[in-house]
């Protein structure tokens, strides 16, 4: 009888769980072992904000999937288990305290906040939205809190202060930069997700530096700013996603320009046998080559899919990304792929711009509304570098959509010949996205 | 009420709810995970645990998940500081077209001074020839 070979996990996130399952799938043989430090796993973190905000009724339905059903899979999940080292010698790690021996590890383990290094980063009060139990925790407590600082308008920022101002809580964002969401999104296109957030009652203060948290008996009362202190009760701290790499330091696996790991298109590292996915790791850039880190939900679990199948003896690949993103800030919805002119021009990429207002179903249809469009591409080939949107609804499918396009190597000719749906409850007789295309070939 | 205002009441205006319009009727949605699945009760034991533990001290997984970054190599330290110092001049131009006020300025004074405006004016060829000879991420399939 063939001995199945031991694929260990370290993480239970959407990477470490679709690395899991894709291993076990592909090599069923396979003793597969996966440990998380945390007390759940299949929730979706992700809709903490919005359980938060009251938007969904409460934290059950975040959950997707029980412990019982890993086990029925044939995979043994181990919660609360603290992975301490990885002797790569051997080939083991010790979990807490048993040594559990792997023929192919995969390292998924995530990330955390940059905690500034500022007088007052150890006060109660600093919030951090993540964890699933902590989330449940910190909804029993927002009742009591007045006023909140969200540091930081990245996706978990913008979806916070939404949320907190939906609570009735005095929220103002504190942002280094220029504009909200500026590491992704343009100023223009970021403009109405702005004025929606100011109309929700959020106090928007950019372009504004962090000085440090003030407290007194251990307590956050508010926060300091190159503009002067902010009182606040909370502070949710939504920076940088930081990958968690000490572990993967430990065993000597190598590190990236942004802090991740590196991996090949097989999601192995510079360990042979060790595989990793998800925050953890950095990726190239469709367009730039660039490595990029700290990604999506979607894009971890996709990564860990890969991971887990090369782990599991067979041979998946993946490609580049061109990140398509979007998210709801107030009551509009924002979103995009690859670069926008912001990202663009600091790298010197030359383009052409396409832009043009329009709307998400036939004009006289209830509930049309207003859609941006914003297109980039190479001068002189008209092909695509990238685009955002905005508006009140459609933006997801058209990001995606634009996403796949990038990765076909499309130009603005062919999304301005592009066919489309048009059906008045819910596309318009000319598609935004076209008519984009077709300004910016005019730019040509 | 005129004929052309369709209120946001679809049950009073057309006698039913089930009207594909403001993106609403049509296929129900997934419900919660059904009473007894795995799902469910993995929820209610978090949310019961979570209560339970409102308000009470003591240390728990997950709880502060933010670490001040390790002391980055060199590629990582210079590639934040150049970033940073290219992000902060882009927006000073693009932004006060929408009266987007400076930046904060974080980067240091070389990467302001002297690294954003001599790399200005490299062309992006060369640049993207020097990203595919120095990223760790090279030699995937595009």
């Amino acid at each position: 009888m063939r001995m199945g070979q031991r694929i260990c996990v370290i993480g239970g996130g959407a990477a470490g769980i679709s690395a899991g399952s894709m291993a076990k799938r592909t090599d069923p043989d396979a003793t597969v072992v996966v440990c998380t430090e945390y007390e759940d796993v299949a929730y979706s973190p992700c809709g903490i904000p919005y359980v938060l905000g009251r938007e969904i009724p409460d934290f059950e339905r975040l959950f997707l999937a029980g412990p019982e059903n890993y086990a029925e899979a044939g995979i043994d999940l181990r919660t609360e288990t603290v992975v301490s080292e990885v002797d790569t010698a051997n080939r083991t790690m010790s979990a807490n305290g048993d040594v559990v021996p792997w023929d192919k590890l995969i390292v998924c383990t995530g990330w955390n906040y940059t905690l500034p290094e500022v007088p007052g980063n150890d006060l109660e009060g600093l919030t951090f939205v993540k964890n699933i139990r902590r989330g449940i925790e910190l909804n029993e407590t927002l009742d009591d809190v007045k006023k909140a600082v969200v540091l930081e308008a990245g996706p978990l920022g913008v979806e916070m202060l939404t949320a907190l101002a939906h609570r009735g809580i005095e929220t103002h964002l504190v942002d280094e930069n220029a504009w909200l969401l500026a590491q992704i999104a343009d100023p223009e296109i970021a403009e109405p997700v702005q004025e929606s957030l100011v109309e929700l009652g959020c106090n928007l203060h950019f372009g504004v530096g962090l000085k440090g948290f003030v407290g007194s008996g251990g307590k956050l009362t508010g926060v300091e700013t190159s503009e002067g202190v902010i009182d606040a009760d909370i502070c949710v701290i939504s920076t940088h996603k930081e990958p968690e790499t000490t572990i993967a330091r430990s065993m000597g696996l190598k590190v990236g320009s942004t802090g991740a790991l590196v991996v090949n298109e097989r999601m192995e590292t510079s360990m042979a046998g060790v595989y990793a996915a998800g925050d953890v790791v950095e990726v190239p850039q469709n367009l730039t080559g660039i490595a990029v880190q700290g990604l999506t939900g979607s894009h971890a679990m996709q990564q860990g899919r890969v991971a887990g199948a090369n782990a599991g003896g067979g041979n998946r690949r993946y490609d580049p990304v061109n990140i398509p993103w979007g998210m709801v800030g107030g009551q509009v919805q924002i979103g995009g792929a690859s670069l926008g002119e912001h990202l663009a021009q600091s790298l010197g990429i030359p383009y052409v711009v396409g832009a043009a207002n329009g709307i998400s179903r036939a004009r006289y249809f209830p509930g049309v509304q207003q859609v941006r469009v914003k297109l980039l591409a190479e001068p002189g080939t008209g092909k695509l570098i990238g685009g955002q949107f905005v508006g009140g609804e459609g933006i997801k499918e058209r990001a995606d959509f634009l996403a796949f396009a990038l990765k076909r190597g499309a130009t603005l000719e062919d999304l301005a010949w592009m066919e489309n749906v048009y059906s008045p409850p819910i596309g318009a007789l000319y598609e935004p996205l076209s008519v984009a295309a077709q300004n910016g070939m005019a730019q040509l | 009420m005129s004929a052309h205002e369709v209120p946001e009441n679809l049950q009073e205006y057309f006698g039913h709810d089930k009207v594909a319009h403001h993106g609403r009727g049509g296929l129900p949605a997934a419900p919660p995970a059904p009473p007894g699945s795995t799902a469910r009760k993995a929820g209610q034991n978090a949310v019961a645990d979570g209560l339970a533990k409102a308000g009470t001290p003591g240390v728990r997984p997950g709880a502060k998940p933010a670490k001040v970054p390790p002391k980055p190599a060199l590629p990582r330290r210079m590639r934040a500081g150049g970033e940073r110092a290219l992000f902060e001049q882009t927006m000073r131009r693009l932004g006060p077209a929408t009266k987007a006020p400076p930046p904060h300025a974080a980067a240091g004074p070389f990467w302001r001074v002297v690294f954003a405006p001599v790399y200005a004016h490299i062309p992006w060829a060369i640049k993207k020839r020097m990203v595919t000879m120095t990223s760790g991420v090279k030699r995937w399939r595009t």
